[in-house]
């Protein structure tokens, strides 16, 4: 493997935001191709949700792996576009309606980035109306809500309420501080993840 | 018994008359208890329904912060705040740190709304003080916080990733944070003196799933912070109750050795923070308060839920005693008053096994 390429998927690994964007302006310029550098990209951030979830590294870490990644990406994305490679899948993800809270849900947003997935982020505060004009506009493969308070969990209820009525293929997974596996299938969810890495496992098995 | 005796026979490991229950509730949990109770004052509604409650005594700024020219408040560190809704819950969400954008240490010299910490209501705490003493309540305060603040300060994700990535930035804002703080605390214990009863020292350290720090982290930052607040209050001879949400268990070894006395709130559904192995491992070193589920049995679960979520509490936190149960944090808005009302008799009504 190419040495700038090793040094990116290290400097994500690491954190390291600035050699991760001069490894990726390295391996552009000598030529390698879009792939191979996202692929790069792609093992470091693996590596870093398979950390994370044995408890190994913790939110910091991830964060300021997924710092560097950004760096990486801002330079990548756009000969990726321009070279016509997208992501085969692709997640619409939100805050459910009530709920201003985004720190885990930026942190699946970013390591389902890590694991190229087209990611339409609605932010925070979202009603089951946009979710639903997402998915008509996104045609995705899967929609993710995210609460953090004990409020909101009526709100996640409803929000899966209706978005179940669409008659479009998608599947639902749901997370939080306060949500587990018994609410998700009460609620009508196909799937629940408790952390950001698993979260990433899930939505590739539901695509699957 | 008074509820300040109960309370600090059971920190002492004596003999209680009963249990004592305390209580963290949100503005909104007050108001269905005052409808239920027909007191409209905090601490006769206290008293009425037998809770032991341990009485904050939090200082208000006086100095004004708010810029006249915006429609925004700021918090006592001057961090933007605004009310919000949640459903059936109002609360303040904080807005863009101020110290998001600072680079360098030396730029927290120029920061504008470092709080100053003679500029606190104490008058207004020490009349909060007495009042409780005239119901036999015990007192907690100031709150103080190391990194929580810093978090408020800087933003929580620039701060988590200080932690890695701008250590010495990080210390020199803490610096600042918590010299002021000692300040406030020493004013406390020299003025209220014997109406003060516990320091309260707060940084959560825990997510739902993991702790929220590495733990070099934490011991280079934020344990010998938190040991030289532990050691200044047990020097006035006032025990610390210090508060972690979330999965914090690899950090109460360091909790202990920096010198927290009571350990708050116990999130037992949290990985490693179960109820039985928390106690068979530091409860000979810790007194334990909260514990009563809050996620899912106080505000969604029937009442028989709650009565023996109440009762495992006490059967494993406060087995042979060392235990003061309470709401596993602030019981949210929208919890059924029979379900308060459930945890609060279970725990007046248990009988331990002898």
């Amino acid at each position: 493997m190419n040495e700038s390429l090793n040094q990116l998927t290290a400097a994500i690994k690491a954190g390291k935001r600035k050699i991760a964007r001069s490894a990726t302006a390295e391996a552009l310029e000598a030529g390698l191709s879009p792939q191979s550098v996202l692929d790069a990209l792609t093992e470091g951030m693996n590596d870093v949700g398979k950390r994370f979830k044995a408890n190994e590294i913790f939110v910091p870490e991830v964060l300021v792996a997924a710092r560097a990644m950004q760096k990486s990406m801002d330079l990548l994305e756009p000969i990726l576009i321009a070279s016509g490679i997208e992501p085969k899948f692709s997640i619409v993800i939100g805050t459910v309606e009530g709920d201003l809270h985004d720190i885990g849900k930026n942190l699946v947003t970013m390591m389902l980035k890590g694991a190229n997935f087209k990611v339409i982020d609605l932010g925070v505060n979202v009603t089951a109306e946009t979710f639903a004009n997402a998915v008509n506009e996104h045609n995705p493969n899967v929609v993710g809500l995210s609460a953090l308070l004990t409020t909101t969990m009526p709100a996640m209820e409803s929000i899966v309420s209706e978005l179940n009525k669409l008659n479009a293929p998608f599947k639902i997974m749901v997370g939080g501080a306060p949500i587990t596996q018994e609410f998700a299938e009460q609620i009508g969810a196909d799937g629940y993840s408790p952390d950001a890495a698993s979260a990433v496992e899930l939505a590739q098995k539901l695509c699957a | 018994m008074t509820p300040r005796e109960r309370i600090f026979n059971t920190l002492n490991r004596q003999a209680v008359d009963r249990v004592p229950i305390d209580i963290w509730h949100t503005p909104e949990v007050l108001e269905s208890l005052k409808s239920y109770t027909g007191k409209n004052d905090e601490l006769e509604l206290y008293n009425k329904l037998g809770i032991d409650k341990i009485v904050w005594l939090l200082p208000q700024y006086q100095k004004p912060i708010s810029d006249p020219n915006e429609d925004k408040s700021h918090d006592t560190w001057g961090v933007p705040t605004r009310k919000v809704r949640s459903g059936q819950a109002t609360y303040h969400e904080f807005g863009k740190g101020p110290l998001a954008d600072y680079e360098e240490p030396e730029e927290l010299d120029d920061y504008p709304l470092w709080p100053d910490p003679d500029k606190f209501d104490y008058a207004a705490v020490k009349e909060a003080a007495e009042r409780a003493r005239q119901f036999g309540f015990p007192t907690l305060g100031p709150w103080i916080s190391h990194f929580e603040i810093y978090c408020h300060m800087r933003g929580m994700e620039n701060a988590l990733m200080d932690t890695i990535a701008e250590p010495e930035f990080l210390d020199a804002a803490l610096d600042r944070i918590e010299n002021i703080q000692t300040a406030i605390l020493e004013r406390y214990l020299k003025e209220f003196g014997d109406q003060l009863d516990f320091v309260f020292i707060a940084d959560d350290m825990g997510t739902q799933e993991s702790q929220l720090i590495s733990t070099p982290a934490y011991e280079r930052h934020l344990k010998p912070r938190l040991k030289r607040w532990c050691d200044l209050s047990h020097a006035h001879g006032k025990k610390v109750l210090f508060h972690s949400d979330g999965a914090a268990r690899n950090f109460v070894p360091h909790l202990i050795e920096a010198g927290i006395d009571i350990l708050n709130p116990i999130q037992h559904l949290c990985p490693g923070m179960e109820r039985a192995e928390l106690k068979r491992d530091f409860g000979n070193q810790v007194i334990f308060h909260g514990g009563i589920e809050n996620q899912h049995a106080l505000p969604f679960g029937s009442v028989d839920d709650v009565r023996k979520e109440t009762q495992t509490c006490l059967e494993t936190l406060g087995a042979g005693g060392g235990y003061i149960p309470c709401s596993c944090h602030n019981i949210q808005a929208g919890t059924p008053v029979e379900n308060i009302i459930a945890m609060i008799e279970t725990a007046q009504g248990y009988q331990p096994i002898q």
